[in-house]
């Protein structure tokens, strides 16, 4: 869905993306291929994979939230073309095409630590139940 | 009899489900999605589709260059357009009056100011409280507003400067920033020097402080 929005802001809506925007699509495009494959082979071991890409480019999505609220950080200037300090959207006083990005990078990781806690759970609970069979055929 | 023996299951594979039960998981899941999907695109549309439409044409305006440009301004480096006369540059301001900017008279600085840069939005109000002050004698000041784009935010122009309460003469430069390329403009806010014979003392990109602004001043009117 992130993957869409962005695309949608810049190829529908006519919002160039700048230097921060690009790195943070580089983290961001990846997980629909990975994701889907891993949700298709009902593979848990994919968030190895998709938490370091989704807290990669949290990080790059909070320094451009930061660099929106403080554009002296980067530089003192307006690059002509297209500077990451422009704000093309705003709503609600604080939602901002890299804020969402921000918004949709937490998700995931939360989601994959979850689904991770949620198999490590399930697979501590079979091997005690295998244990209990096993000493039941014992006796 | 022995226990059959079978090869334990990773911890990360589970059985593969029946169609049945695959289908019963997935069908929430794609509802889920297609709600959700939904939901962005909403408010993706109420983020973008809720900017005033401004007539583009009310905020630029036709501007004439008169004289060799100035090389475009690198920072840091020798300033090779430093002793050189100005470009003049006709055009008109937001109500459409004719303005000049050009040589000859006081020593002036000129400002070129682009709407959605966030450094031009810090910087003109400072400005405006400068002025008010009196903190910046000695020389005239006159704008260019330019890279005007109405799909950038903080559009229209004018009514940015009106609120900011900016009371400097500003000429609207054209679409394709004519006004800022004959003066070399590489970054905004842009700053150009001018001493009273009409040649650049100095020029300066970026949000300047009172003391790099009165600088420019002392610069203009050596």
């Amino acid at each position: 869905m992130a993957t869409l929005g962005s695309l949608y802001l810049s190829e529908v809506a006519n919002f160039p993306p700048c230097r921060l925007c690009w790195y943070q699509r580089i983290a961001m495009y990846p997980l629909v291929p990975i994701l889907a494959v891993a949700i298709w082979r009902r593979d848990a071991g994919v968030r190895y994979y998709a938490i370091p890409l989704a807290v990669i480019g949290a990080a790059i999505s909070t320094y451009h939230v930061v660099l929106e609220r403080f554009p002296s950080l980067e530089s003192g200037v307006c690059e002509v073309a297209n500077p990451c300090t422009l704000i093309w959207v705003r709503r609600f006083g604080y939602l901002t095409i890299p804020a969402m990005a921000l918004s949709a990078f937490a998700l995931i990781t939360v989601l994959l630590l979850a689904a991770g806690a949620d198999e490590r759970a399930a697979a501590a609970e079979a091997r005690e139940a295998e244990n209990e069979s096993d000493e039941l055929e014992a006796a | 009899m022995s226990k059959p023996t079978t090869r334990p299951r990773p911890a990360h594979v589970t059985r593969p489900p029946s169609r049945r039960a695959r289908s019963r998981k997935v069908l929430p899941a794609v509802i889920g999605l297609v709600g959700a999907m939904a939901i962005v695109a909403v408010v993706i549309g109420l983020a973008v589709g809720s900017a005033d439409k401004v007539p583009v044409t009310s905020q630029t305006g036709e501007v004439r260059v008169a004289g060799a440009a100035l090389t475009p301004y690198v920072p840091g480096q020798q300033d090779a357009s430093v002793g050189r006369p100005i470009p003049q540059l006709r055009g008109s301001t937001f109500d459409g009056e004719a303005i000049t900017i050009a040589a000859g008279g006081e020593p002036k600085i000129v400002v070129f100011v682009a709407h959605w840069c966030s450094h031009c939005q810090a910087e003109v109000p400072s400005i405006v409280d400068w002025l008010a002050a009196g903190r910046l004698p000695g020389a005239g000041i006159v704008a260019v507003s330019t890279g005007v784009d109405a799909s950038r935010p903080n559009y229209p122009p004018s009514a940015w400067l009106e609120r900011e309460d900016w009371t400097i003469p500003t000429m609207t430069d054209d679409t394709d920033a004519t006004a800022g390329a004959a003066y070399g403009l590489t970054a905004y806010p842009y700053f150009v020097a001018v001493k009273a014979d009409g040649t650049v003392a100095a020029r300066a990109t970026g949000q300047l402080t009172l003391d790099q602004l009165q600088a420019l001043i002392g610069a203009a009117q050596g």
